[in-house]
C-alpha cells in the first residue's frame, strides 16, 4: 500500500514537473521585421562568414545573413571569405577560384580552412570559448553583439573611397574619430575590397533556397576580393585614445582584379584592438560602395 | 621516441606509487582508479595523407581514483590532451581535473554532487556517457538524488553538461522512476514473469536570444518503457517524445520528434535470438540547440547494427540518425553440438546478423513549404511508411570451430551497403562491399600461440578492394604482431597502397603496454552509432593502460 501511494506521490510530481517546464510555440515561428536603427555613428559589427562554392550548407548561412540584414540593416558588415576543402575549384562549372592569400590567412588563423563549413566569426570575438561558430549560432551571437551593447560605438569611421576607370584603381580615405576615452595599446584599421553579385554556381541542399544539389546561377555577395593594406591591415595608434581625438589614413593605386566588377565593389573598414587582452576584437566596421 | 619512453616511464612510476597508496594508508577506505595514456608520434606521409603535427607527439591521457569509504565516495579524473591527438577535436587541448564528484549512497537515499553519468531507459531521451576512443564524453556536472525503495527507484537530476573545458549553455531538468512490479505486487512476487515498468521527463532551458525565431526557451522530452521476462522468452518496449525544439541539426523546424524500440529475445543453451526494430524522428536533442556532431547531446539513438572488431568489417559503419531512421535488426546464434556431422569434435557456434536502416516517409506539410524548410512544421511522416532511402544494411555470418586442442577456426562472411551521403557527409557513390575473413588459432604449446587473420574487402566503389594480413604471436601476456594492409585502389582514380605496421605488448594482470609503428589508414571509428573521423597517420604510437 505504501508503495502504490508513493507511485501515486511519484506520477503527481511528474506532471507537474512536465506541464511547467515545456514552451510549446505558435506560429508565426519567425519573427517579422525589427526597426532598423541607421546612422553612421551607430554601432556596427564585422561579420567574417567562411564559406566554400562546394559548400552544400552554405546557402543555408547567407540566407540567415540575409535575415539579419532585415532585422539590423546596415550594422551587419558581411564579408564572405571561401576557404578551406569547400572551396576547391574543379573542371568547369567549379572552376572558378574565389579563394584569396589574403583571405586565407585570415582564415587560417582561426583554423576556418580546416573544419566544416559553414562557420562565422562575429566582430573577432570568441563566443564559448571559439572564434568560430555555426551558423545556428549567428543570429543570437549577432543580437549579443549589438542588442546588448551601447549604440554608440567607442570610434566612429568615416569612408571614402574612389575608383579610378583609366588605371583600375582604387583610392581610400579612413578617418576614425574617437567617441569615448579607449586604454592604452594598438589600434589598428583593416580595410578590404569585396564584391557582390559574382553569378557563379553553388552546391545547395537547401530546396526552399534553390535548385539542389547545386544552384548553377548562384548570386554570391560580399565575396572577400583583398586586403587593401594587408591582411591583419595596419596600426593607426598605439597609445592611450581621447574622446574626440581623429585619425586618418589613405591608401592610393590600389589595383583592382582583372575579373572584378567595379560596379559591384564595396569598401569595409574594421577598428580592431591589435594588443591586450582584447586583442582581434573589433571596435566597429564600416561599408561604403564604391 | 625518447619523450615516448620518458613519458611511459614517469606514468608506471605514478601509478605504481598510487597503488601503494590505496594498499597502505587509507584505513578503512578502499581506493580504485585507473589511468591511460595514448601518445602518437606523427610524420608526414604524401601517399597515405599522414600530416604531421608541431608539436610532433601528441598526447591523450586520463588518470582516475575513487574513495569509497563505508557511505561516502569521492572520485576525480585528470584529463591531458597535449595536444590532443589528431582527429580528435582541437578543443580537447588542455589538461585538468575534468571530472570530481562526490557521494553518498545511503540505504535508500543515493546523492551525487558534481559530475556524474546518467542514462534513462534505454537512453532515448537522456544518456550521459564517456568513450575515451571517440573523445567523447557528455557528463552531466550538477546534482543527483536517487530515492531507492522496494521495487521503486526514483532519480532527479538538475545539471549542466561537459563540454569540452567548459560546460553547455543549456541547464538540464530530468526525473526518471523505474519499478519492479514484482517486488512492488505481492501477488506478482513469486510469479516467474518478471515485469518492469519505467517512465522519466527531461528538460532543457537555455535562453532565447535569437532576433529571427521565437524559440521555446524550455524543450521537454518524455519517455515510457515496459520489460517482460519469461524463461527463455523477454520484450522490451521503449517509446519517447519531444515538444518542438527547432535547432541546427533539425534545420530549425518545430515539429515535435517521438522515437520507439521494439526487442524480442529468446535464448536458451546452444540457440538464441533477438529481432529488434527501431524508428526516430527529430529525436537529436541537446544541451545547446546551436551545437551539432559530438557536441552536447543529451539525447542517445543507438545505431542497431553488429559493431565489428575485425578492421576490414569495421571498415564501412553505420553512424546513427536520430533525426530520422527506421531499422531492423535480428541476430541468431546456434552451437551444433559436438559429435554430430556438422559439429565436428567440439561442436560449432554459428552466428547470423543482419541489419537494415532506411529513411524514414516525408512529405511536405502544405504545397508552399518544402520538406524541412527552416521557421516551419518541417514535414508530416507516417509512423509505418518507410522512406525510400537506404542508409545501411550488414548481412554477416561468422561460424567458429575448435578444430583439436591446438586449432580454432572462424570464418566470417559479410554483405554490406553503406550510403555516403548520410553516413560521410558527401556525394559520392553509395558502397556495396563484400568481405571475407578468416581468423586462425594455433596453439602449439602451452601459453604459446599464433593467431593469423586474413581479410579481403571487395567493392567498386570509394576506395576499392582491400586485403589485410595479420599473424600474432602469443606468449602469455606478451604479444607481438605485424600487419599489413594493402588497398588496391581503383584504376584510372587512385593507386595502390601498402600500410604495413608492427605492434608489440605486454599485459600483466590489469596493466597493459602497446607499441606500435607504422602507418595507419584514414578511416572512421564508430561506438554505439557515434562516430569520429581518424587521419591517416605515420609514426609510433603508445597505449599503457592500467586500473587497480
Amino acid at each position: 500500500m505504501k508503495s502504490k501511494l508513493n507511485l501515486l506521490f511519484l506520477g503527481f510530481l511528474l506532471s507537474i514537473f512536465a506541464l511547467s517546464s515545456c514552451d510549446k510555440v505558435e506560429p508565426p515561428y519567425m519573427l517579422s521585421n525589427g526597426n532598423i536603427i541607421s546612422g553612421d555613428t551607430v554601432r556596427k559589427i564585422f561579420f567574417e562568414d567562411y564559406t566554400g562554392h562546394k559548400c552544400p550548407n552554405c546557402p543555408q548561412a547567407h540566407k540567415i545573413l540575409e535575415d539579419l540584414k532585415v532585422v539590423y540593416g546596415d550594422r551587419i558588415v558581411v564579408v564572405a571569405i571561401h576557404t578551406g576543402f569547400f572551396s576547391m575549384t574543379s573542371s568547369a562549372p567549379w572552376d572558378y577560384d574565389f579563394t584569396t592569400s589574403d583571405g586565407e590567412a585570415i582564415s587560417a588563423f582561426y583554423g576556418a580552412n580546416s573544419v566544416g563549413l559553414p562557420k562565422g566569426v562575429v566582430n573577432r570575438k570568441k563566443v564559448n570559448g571559439s572564434y568560430l561558430i555555426d551558423r545556428a549560432e549567428f543570429a543570437t551571437a549577432v543580437s549579443l553583439a549589438l542588442d546588448s551593447t551601447p549604440l554608440l560605438p567607442e570610434i566612429y569611421i568615416e569612408l571614402d573611397g574612389t575608383y579610378h576607370s583609366l588605371d583600375s584603381t582604387i583610392s581610400v580615405e579612413a578617418k576614425m574619430t574617437a567617441l569615448s576615452d579607449l586604454p592604452s595599446g594598438k589600434y589598428n584599421i583593416s580595410l578590404i575590397v569585396t564584391e557582390s553579385e559574382i553569378v557563379k554556381p553553388q552546391k545547395n541542399t537547401d530546396a526552399s533556397l534553390g535548385t539542389t544539389p547545386e544552384i548553377l546561377d548562384y548570386h554570391h555577395e560580399h565575396v572577400y576580393r583583398a586586403a587593401i593594406n594587408n591582411p591583419w591591415g595596419e596600426e593607426f595608434a598605439n597609445s592611450t585614445i581621447s574622446n574626440g581625438q581623429t585619425f586618418q589614413k589613405s591608401y592610393t593605386n590600389f589595383k583592382i582584379g582583372a575579373d572584378w566588377n567595379p560596379s559591384q565593389l564595396h569598401l569595409v573598414a574594421v577598428v580592431y584592438y591589435a594588443d591586450g587582452a582584447n586583442e582581434k576584437q573589433v571596435i566597429q566596421a564600416q561599408q561604403i560602395d564604391l | 621516441m625518447k619523450y615516448i619512453l620518458r613519458f611511459s616511464l614517469l606514468l608506471f612510476f605514478l601509478q605504481s606509487f598510487f597503488f601503494n597508496l590505496s594498499a597502505q594508508l587509507l584505513g578503512g577506505g578502499e581506493v580504485h582508479g585507473s589511468f591511460q595514456t595514448d601518445g602518437q608520434l606523427y610524420q608526414k606521409d604524401s601517399v597515405i595523407g599522414a600530416e604531421s603535427i608541431a608539436e610532433k607527439v601528441a598526447f591523450n591521457s586520463f588518470f582516475e581514483m575513487r574513495y569509497i569509504n563505508k557511505n561516502f565516495e569521492a572520485g576525480m579524473r585528470y584529463e591531458l590532451f597535449m595536444p590532443p591527438m589528431q582527429g580528435y577535436d582541437v578543443r580537447w587541448k588542455g589538461a585538468g581535473f575534468a571530472n570530481k564528484y562526490v557521494r553518498y549512497n545511503g540505504e535508500k537515499l543515493e546523492v551525487t554532487a558534481g559530475n556524474f553519468y546518467e542514462q534513462f531507459g534505454s537512453g532515448m531521451i537522456l544518456r550521459s556517457y564517456q568513450e575515451w576512443n571517440l573523445g567523447f564524453d557528455n557528463a552531466l556536472n550538477g546534482v543527483r538524488v536517487k530515492y531507492k525503495l522496494k521495487g521503486l527507484t526514483i532519480t532527479g537530476l538538475v545539471a549542466k553538461q561537459r563540454f569540452y573545458w567548459d560546460l553547455g549553455p543549456g541547464t538540464i531538468r530530468g526525473v526518471d522512476a523505474q519499478v519492479s512490479l514484482n517486488e512492488v505486487i505481492d501477488k506478482l512476487k513469486d510469479k516467474k514473469t518478471r515485469i518492469g515498468l519505467g517512465g522519466s521527463f527531461v528538460s532543457r532551458y537555455q535562453t532565447d536570444q535569437d532576433p529571427l525565431y521565437v524559440l521555446p526557451e524550455n524543450v521537454g522530452a518524455f519517455a515510457g518503457r515496459f520489460e517482460i521476462y519469461r524463461a527463455a522468452f523477454n520484450m522490451k518496449f521503449e517509446a519517447s517524445g519531444k515538444i518542438n525544439d527547432p535547432n541546427a541539426s533539425n534545420n530549425m523546424i518545430y515539429k515535435n520528434g517521438n522515437a520507439a524500440l521494439l526487442e524480442l529475445g529468446y535464448s536458451k543453451k546452444g540457440f538464441g535470438m533477438t529481432l529488434q526494430a527501431a524508428r526516430a524522428d527529430n529525436m537529436d536533442f541537446r544541451s545547446n540547440r546551436a551545437s551539432s556532431g559530438f557536441d552536447l547531446p543529451i539525447s542517445y539513438i543507438p545505431a542497431m547494427t553488429a559493431q565489428h572488431a575485425y578492421s576490414l568489417a569495421a571498415m564501412y559503419p553505420y553512424a546513427s540518425q536520430a533525426n530520422g531512421q527506421m531499422g531492423l535488426q535480428a541476430n541468431i546464434f546456434y552451437k551444433i553440438k559436438k559429435g554430430k556431422t556438422l559439429g565436428g569434435k567440439y561442436g560449432t557456434n554459428i552466428n547470423i546478423n543482419y541489419a537494415l536502416s532506411q529513411s524514414i516517409y516525408k512529405q511536405a506539410i502544405n504545397d508552399s513549404t518544402y520538406i524541412g524548410q527552416n521557421g516551419t512544421l518541417g514535414y508530416e511522416t507516417d509512423l509505418f511508411k518507410i522512406g525510400e532511402d537506404r542508409y545501411y544494411s550488414d548481412f554477416n555470418i561468422k561460424v567458429q570451430r575448435k578444430l583439436s586442442k591446438k586449432w580454432d577456426v572462424s570464418l566470417m562472411f559479410m554483405n554490406v551497403f553503406y550510403n555516403m551521403l548520410i553516413n560521410e557527409g558527401h556525394q559520392e557513390a553509395d558502397v556495396h562491399a563484400n568481405i571475407g575473413i578468416a581468423d586462425i588459432w594455433w596453439k602449439y604449446k602451452p601459453f604459446n600461440s599464433l593467431h593469423f587473420e586474413i581479410q579481403e574487402l571487395v567493392t567498386q566503389q570509394d576506395q576499392g578492394n582491400w586485403s589485410s594480413v595479420m599473424i600474432e604471436y602469443n606468449r602469455k601476456g606478451l604479444f607481438a604482431a605485424v600487419i599489413a594492409l594493402y588497398n588496391q585502389g581503383i584504376s584510372g582514380q587512385s593507386d595502390p597502397v601498402l600500410y604495413p605496421s608492427v605492434t608489440t605488448g605486454y599485459t600483466q594482470g590489469a596493466n597493459r603496454f602497446s607499441l606500435s609503428y607504422g602507418k595507419q589508414r584514414e578511416g572512421i571509428l564508430c561506438v554505439g552509432g557515434v562516430c569520429r573521423a581518424v587521419p591517416a597517420a605515420n609514426g609510433f604510437s603508445i597505449t599503457i593502460n592500467s586500473s587497480f
